[in-house]
């Protein structure tokens, strides 16, 4: 009789968790900033969400549109700021609230022009969320590619060298043909690499795209590239470039996921980054 | 040189004492030794237990007409009648017969003399009954077995690494007769490399091992195979679901004064074979259809080889060669070719493709001992040994293209590789010249060559060949160990066992020191208590994500210049009671502090350097501070009708990074429950269980939701855009549910063919239950009044292991 009810309570122990429980937490959302500034084309701005608990839907997979009322987590009624080293505050304002899917609660300012190696502070809160945080970053300077050594018409398949002049921050360079029309049939592998602070030369070779329109191309022929140096300041550097992976890569490990990702940004998540980008075009020629 | 002082310094040291009984005790049957047999000189107080080569020597013999005895359970008591007379030493051989008692299984025990003999504690031997009693994952397998030890746990069903109290496998020195052995799995960690059927015990050390044992941190196992058959020829064989082993043994023909035997096995899985059998019929059935598919569908197997030969020069000296060839392979090559532009009635242009995957890994082991008895009451061991794990992925791929006349070819190949080869050189020896004084002493000198790399090789025709190197680390590290250990029997009640370990190792230029200290006090000759302290250095790490589900292999790396040693101080109480009736009671209490641990950073794998990008991923660390501490019960019972164990563990492991503070690793379970029986149910059927219960391994939840930003910029144009993404609490900060799996086997011996024959039936995970192996997590939709609707995030669970029914039938001739 024992052993009947030892095996009975084994089966009935036997169960366990076969097929999907809804999960809660008790996280308490704040705010998710990605704020740039910069002289470049696209120009400064600050985009403001908030990070959500497990019970909304924020998910923008295919199964999106089943749902009819997926929480909105972009928040447009924040009040930002830029705070210069001399306290002097630039107001920046919701500038696209339409239903674009990127980018729908961007804060900028066309007046607001970052000046290199200054310091800028962030504030932003929001009234109808409770939400607030604040940021700083201290902008780069110009990076100086030393165009001496460089010759005036770089060739395919033959190196040359780059020399700037180092800094105190991380850089970017990224070659790329400046006009790659598909009419011009010629196309120029990318070039993107990053370097640590401090460094100051490299070697590049720029090549073709495949041996297609190598046999193509035997004819001589002159186009431009673009050499884009880019100098970036901490935050924007670790968050994109530095600490892209997530902690939890893949099936062998376990689901992908984040943890909270914080670089400038005080009581909040994400990034308030910079960088500055200086552009030199050069010709190049097949041989 | 000072070696050689030390060791005769340490031999004249000791008086010699006058006359010596010495010799081996063997089982009649095969001629096997026999270990822990209690040796015995009758109506005196004076006697030994044979070591595990089945050698004793019994010091101190008074002059006249002695009875020696030799006693062990399972075996017949055996005594022989010996004149000490003007000679110094007295060889003699015991061969016992096993005791057959009608309608009585068999048992052999030979707990009470190690009960008697071993000081240190946490040391646990395991024959290959012990090992086949627990019902296993298709087939039994040794390191299923220990994973129901106290103090072992296990990551989840997939893996049947150890972890030992606190420790990582890679924290484990694994050996098989006494050979290093670096990846000791199959099929990524789900079956152990080791034969069981070659297996004749398993020496396992969870923890305060002595000083003869060093390099690693955790725990020591070392897997002792077969001597081989000195009567006649013997085999056995073993046929299950995947794989099936063949074992033959027998004598050396003697000759020139030489005699000895052998041993080998081996095991090979055949699931590949059958797969690709069926699936090669199938496609010349259906050519059409399967017309660019490849001629295999299963290419992967594994397979191992032991082989072992045992040759006694004299009565003095033995050669023992040891050779253990174990490899996992996924062979695999696909071809295809396209034919298109259909020009003038004619193909114009056609593209074959040839697609190699070539993924081999294992170890290769060969080793040559001599064992000289210089002296009846001193033996040396001197072992030269290489031991080589290769991890190689080759993938290649052809590309032939044709235009007209022109001709394209190109040609990618990646070759990843991880290499570890060990050579060691040792010479050990054990001197019993005193009555309280067993003393021993060796030097290990080690070389062992790292070489972790990543090739690329792409060739185009009219292209420029490429050939990149992204990752390239090598190493060559040595370590150089000089140990001396004494364990002095201060009186009958009182055992110290004190020894020293010192290590020398090259990238640090620096020699360590390990001291190693246990205390055994009997209260009665039942009730044993120990006290232990040691620290273990470790010269050597693994760079494996530590949070894998699975692992394929162990990434092995020299510690670096710049790393500090790894170290692991161990701290054990414990009292062990062994009744009457040879029921073992084991209750132990550990404290384990590590320092300048690694734990290899995850994640961010890739750097730009130069024009090549550079893997990094096996060559960042946090820095790790880690402590575990734990409670151990355990109750063995190895003879009777019904034999097996009931361990418990209390464990708490904690580690720390800068990164994460403060965690508990993914392998640390606190309480855990293991209950390993087998009833014998008559003479000729078996019914086995294991059941076990444990706290549920830690994960890290999740606990809310954010979008962050990634960048791109192509042609100078810069995007940014949006993913979701989980955000994650504290690390392993939760635990899934508790673990539970219900295991049964049964045996049944039968003849068949004239063989002797044993079928055996084993389910595993009996009751289904859901032990979760990990969680994913995604919106839950149900369609409700004719929409799809949105519960939230739900979780769903990987299993391990459902229930599954494996069978097999084992035969000896």
């Amino acid at each position: 009789m024992k052993i009947k009810i030892i095996i009975l309570s084994l089966f009935i122990f036997g169960c366990g968790e076969w097929g999907a429980v809804l999960v809660s937490s008790d996280y308490k959302p704040v705010l998710n900033i990605f704020g740039l500034l910069t002289q470049d084309e696209s120009g400064s701005f600050i985009i403001v969400t908030r990070t959500a608990n497990l019970d909304e839907n924020i998910n923008s997979d295919y199964y999106d549109y089943y749902n009819d009322n997926p929480a909105n987590i972009n928040i447009y009624s924040a009040e930002v700021y830029i705070i210069k080293e001399d306290n002097d505050s630039i107001k920046f304002e919701l500038t696209n609230s339409n239903n674009n899917y990127y980018n729908t609660n961007q804060y900028t300012n066309d007046d607001f022009i970052p000046l290199p190696n200054t310091t800028y502070f962030l504030s932003v809160s929001d009234s109808v969320s409770g939400l607030s945080a604040k940021g700083e970053l201290t902008t780069p300077n110009f990076p100086q590619l030393n165009m001496m050594e460089l010759p005036d018409t770089l060739t395919i398949n033959k190196p040359f060298t780059l020399n700037w002049i180092p800094s105190q921050n991380n850089m970017g360079i990224s070659i790329y043909k400046e006009n790659n029309h598909f009419e011009e049939f010629v196309c120029i592998n990318n070039e993107n690499r990053y370097y640590e602070m401090n460094d100051s030369t490299d070697i590049f070779k720029l090549e073709l795209c495949d041996y297609y329109y190598d046999t193509e191309f035997n004819n001589e022929f002159i186009s431009s590239v673009n050499i884009q140096l880019r100098e970036y300041d901490k935050n924007y550097f670790d968050y994109f470039v530095l600490y892209d992976e997530d902690e939890f890569m893949n099936f062998l490990i376990g689901q992908p996921g984040s943890t909270a990702k914080s670089f400038g940004i005080e009581g909040g998540l994400g990034v308030f980054g910079s960088f500055i980008t200086v552009n030199e075009f050069k010709f190049i020629k097949s041989n | 040189m000072k070696f050689q002082k030390v060791l005769l310094l340490l031999i004249l040291t000791f008086p010699l004492f006058s006359k010596s009984i010495n010799g081996f005790v063997r089982d009649d049957s095969n001629g096997e030794p026999l270990a822990y047999v209690n040796v015995f000189i009758k109506y005196l107080d004076i006697g030994t237990t044979t070591n595990q080569d089945g050698y004793f020597v019994i010091p101190n013999i008074p002059d006249g007409e002695i009875i020696i005895v030799a006693s062990i359970i399972g075996y017949r008591l055996t005594e022989q009648v010996i004149s000490i007379g003007i000679n110094k030493n007295y060889r003699i051989e015991f061969r016992l017969p096993i005791s057959s008692i009608e309608g009585e299984e068999i048992t052999v025990s030979g707990i009470r003399q190690s009960f008697i003999n071993w000081a240190e504690p946490s040391r646990i031997t395991l024959d290959f009954r012990d090992i086949k009693v627990a019902p296993a994952f298709v087939e039994a397998d040794v390191f299923r077995t220990l994973q129901n030890l106290p103090g072992v746990q296990t990551l989840n069903d997939f893996s049947s690494a150890l972890y030992v109290r606190g420790s990582t496998p890679d924290q484990n020195l694994i050996m098989l007769d006494g050979i290093t052995v670096y990846n000791p799995f199959h099929l990524g960690g789900v079956f152990s490399t080791f034969n069981t059927d070659a297996i004749k015990y398993a020496d396992f050390h969870a923890g305060g091992f002595s000083a003869k044992y060093g390099g690693r941190m955790g725990s020591i196992l070392n897997i002792v195979n077969r001597e081989g058959n000195t009567e006649k020829v013997t085999g056995s064989g073993n046929i299950s679901l995947i794989s099936s082993k063949l074992l033959l043994e027998g004598p050396i023909p003697e000759m020139l004064g030489l005699k000895g035997s052998w041993m080998l096995a081996g095991r090979r899985t055949y699931f590949d074979i059958f797969a690709n059998m069926v699936w090669r019929a199938y496609k010349s059935n259906n050519e059409s259809d399967t017309q660019d598919t490849p001629n295999d569908i299963f290419p992967y197997y594994f397979y191992d080889i032991e082989a072992k030969v045992n040759l006694d020069i004299n009565a003095n000296n033995r050669i023992i060669l040891s050779r253990f060839y174990g490899d996992d392979i996924i062979d695999w090559e696909y071809k295809y070719s396209n034919q298109y532009n259909y020009v003038n009635g004619e193909y114009a242009e056609v593209t074959s493709y040839e697609n190699i995957f070539d993924w081999k890994w294992g170890n290769h082991s060969n080793s040559i001992t001599w064992r000289y008895i210089a002296k009846p009451d001193l033996i040396f061991k001197t072992i030269f040994a290489q031991s080589r794990f290769k991890f190689w992925i080759d993938i290649d791929e052809y590309t032939y293209h044709s235009i007209g006349d022109e001709n394209l070819n190109s040609e990618f190949k990646i070759d990843v590789f991880d290499i570890v080869d060990d050579k060691t050189s040792e010479i050990n020896f054990i001197f019993q010249g005193n009555k309280s004084h067993k003393i021993s002493g060796g030097l290990q000198h080690k070389n062992v060559k790292f070489d972790l790399g990543m090739k690329f090789h792409i060739e185009e025709s009219g292209v420029d060949t490429i050939d990149l190197k992204p990752l390239d680390m090598n190493s060559k590290t040595t370590e150089t160990a000089l140990y001396f250990e004494d364990k002095w029997k201060v009186n009958p009640l009182f055992t110290i066992q004190y020894g020293l370990r010192s290590m020398y190792y090259n990238l640090h230029n620096k020699t360590y020191f390990d001291p190693r200290l246990t205390f055994k006090y009997n209260f009665s000759s039942y009730t044993a208590f120990k006290l232990n302290f040691g620290r273990y250095h470790q010269f050597l790490t693994i760079a494996n994500p530590q949070d894998e589900n699975f692992r394929f292999i162990d990434i092995w790396m020299g510690l670096r210049e710049d790393l500090p040693a790894s170290f692991a101080e161990h701290t054990i109480i414990g009292i062990d009671y062994l009744s009457q009736d040879d029921v073992l009671f084991r209750a132990e209490a550990y404290y384990k502090h590590f320092e300048n641990l690694v734990t290899l950073k995850q994640g961010n794998p890739f750097v730009d350097e130069g024009d090549l990008f550079k893997l990094e991923v096996f060559n960042e660390f946090w820095n790790t501070d880690a402590f575990a501490f734990g409670l151990e019960l355990l109750v063995k019972k190895t003879t009777g009708k019904v034999k097996g164990w009931v361990g418990y563990t209390f464990a708490k492991t904690m580690k720390r990074t800068d990164l994460w503070g403060w965690y508990s690793p993914k392998f640390d379970r606190t309480h855990t429950i293991n209950i390993v029986s087998d009833w014998e149910l008559s003479t000729k059927t078996h019914f086995s269980t294991t059941i076990n219960l444990s706290s549920g391994n830690p994960y890290t939840p999740i606990i809310g939701q954010v979008i962050y930003w990634d960048e791109s910029n192509w042609n100078g144009e810069d995007d940014w855009y949006e993913n979701d993404e989980f955000l994650v609490g504290e690390k392993n900060s939760k635990r899934y549910p508790i673990y539970f799996r219900w295991d049964i086997g049964f045996t049944r011996n039968s003849t068949l063919f004239g063989l002797d024959v044993e079928y055996y039936l084993q389910i595993i995970n009996v009751t289904n239950h859901m032990n979760p192996l990990m969680y994913y997590h995604d919106n839950k939709y149900e369609y409700v009044n004719g929409e799809w609707t949105n519960l939230g995030i739900a979780r769903y669970s990987v299993p391990m292991f459902p229930i599954l029914p494996t069978f097999g039938i084992r035969f000896e001739f």
